[in-house]
């Protein structure tokens, strides 16, 4: 019992760095799986609090590129308003009642772009109607998805996530895939699932495909970089260039599928018939 | 001592504010991101007990991990740092030993020594904490050139703190 309390004694640094290191790879492990452990989660209170402070400082000094981004959207949106079209189509476009997305507009508090589980931290949670699996668009395009949500925070995986899969299709074409990140950098991506004989070019307009009734169809995500026959037997091995600017962006929308709940209710009955 | 202490701790809430508000969302040419924070580290005393030493890395790595939704992984590159600090001041201990009231300081034991005492704890942790994060090898070589990336970024701001920390020279 004496010698087991000398050894103790004596090698006691290095068994405290053993259970130290110990407690943080479990840790690690542990949050692979994203946001596992809720306590460290930058939606919580604390961090949520001071990144929010930090915000309010921040903001004036990117208030030029912000005001142009949101004029830019502007004139996108101002040519979408229906006294633009003739009569005929603004009967059209008026539809019959039901909207199924609506926008809440936020801001990014917190991000990380260089990791593989790279994540976003939004300014507003549930008591502003943001739920999980809500959709998260910047004014250039698609920027991800609601994963957890507080009172006044909620956490966002963005497409330049490693567990991220957004389904997507080509503008125009009608060929459906999904989309998912290996990283490292932020601002390309990979398109799946395309197979050999659909002709993609360089340049093509990547967009939603509104399968997942998370995002509403034709929101963009990205312009095709390069495209290769790669290692894969069906598929091609195409690159794009994400459309958002994922160290810049800062203003987003989080989407409100109002008939989600319905739909996936059917979907479900069905599924289990 | 007591001054020093509290020096050290002064020097720990402006470098965690420091690092976690504005270095966490610094990119250097889009993925460098120097981590100054560890500079805890080394301004601790060199005959601080090795154990203190351990476990101000661990709640130093805590903290960062808190508010970079990283848990374990700075926490586990912080300990490895101090859990070789000991070795490494040994290492490159002057010949006739430290003397007793030593402090690893740019001014008090030269450029080349404070070069090599942090330059290799820097290291050890940027290794650890790069690689812990992709977590696989198929990006060896390009984590590789950020570990090696941010360190240089992280040394030119840690010899710029230690300038300002130390004291005037007589």
């Amino acid at each position: 019992m004496r010698n087991l309390f000398q050894i103790i004694l004596r090698f006691h640094f290095q068994l405290l760095y053993f259970v130290l290191m110990i407690i943080s790879l479990l840790l690690l492990m542990n949050s692979n799986e994203y946001h596992e452990t809720t306590w460290f989660n930058s939606s919580s209170f604390v961090t949520g609090k001071v990144y929010n402070t930090w915000y309010s400082v921040r903001r004036y000094f990117s208030l030029r590129q912000e005001n142009d981004r949101l004029a830019m959207e502007n004139n996108i949106l101002k040519n979408m308003l229906k006294q633009n079209y003739l009569k005929e189509d603004s009967q059209l476009l008026q539809g019959s009642g039901t909207v199924q997305f609506s926008y809440y507009p936020a801001i990014v508090i917190n991000k990380s772009v260089n990791r593989q589980k790279n994540f976003m931290t939004l300014n507003i949670g549930s008591l502003s109607g943001v739920e999980p699996e809500m959709g998260v668009v910047a004014p250039d395009g698609v920027v991800g998805i609601v994963r957890d949500v507080s009172p006044h925070f909620s956490t966002v995986i963005p497409i330049i996530n490693t567990g991220s899969h957004l389904s997507v299709k080509i503008r125009g074409k009608e060929f459906f895939g999904t989309i998912s990140w290996e990283g490292p950098d932020y601002r390309t991506a990979r398109l799946n699932e395309i197979p050999f004989h659909v002709p993609v070019e360089i340049g093509d307009i990547i967009e939603t495909s509104g399968f997942s009734a998370i995002f509403p169809r034709g929101i963009t995500v990205g312009i095709v970089n390069e495209v290769s026959r790669g290692t894969d037997d069906y598929f091609l091995d195409i690159q794009i260039i994400l459309a958002t600017d994922f160290l810049k962006v800062n203003h987003v929308m989080v989407i409100r599928n109002n008939v989600r709940k319905e739909q996936k209710e059917l979907e479900q009955k069905t599924g289990n018939g | 001592m007591g001054k020093n202490n509290s020096v050290i701790l002064l020097w720990t809430i402006v470098l965690l504010i420091f690092q976690i508000l504005v270095l966490n969302s610094v990119y250097l040419f889009g993925f460098v991101n120097p981590y100054v924070y560890v500079f805890v580290i080394l301004i601790l005393p060199i005959d601080l007990r090795p154990w203190i030493g351990l476990m101000v890395a661990f709640f130093l790595g805590l903290t960062l991990d808190t508010f970079t939704d990283t848990p374990g992984m700075h926490m586990a590159a912080t300990l490895t740092m101090a859990f070789f600090r000991p070795a490494v001041l040994r290492l490159i201990a002057p010949r006739e030993g430290y003397e007793a009231d030593a402090r690893p300081d740019l001014g008090e034991m030269g450029f080349y020594w404070y070069f090599r005492y942090s330059g290799l704890l820097v290291f050890i942790h940027h290794l650890l904490l790069f690689y812990l994060e992709v977590f696989r090898f198929s990006h060896f070589f390009h984590t590789l050139s950020r570990v090696m990336l941010s360190w240089i970024a992280s040394m030119i701001l840690i010899f710029l703190f230690q300038i300002l920390v130390q004291k005037p020279q007589k």
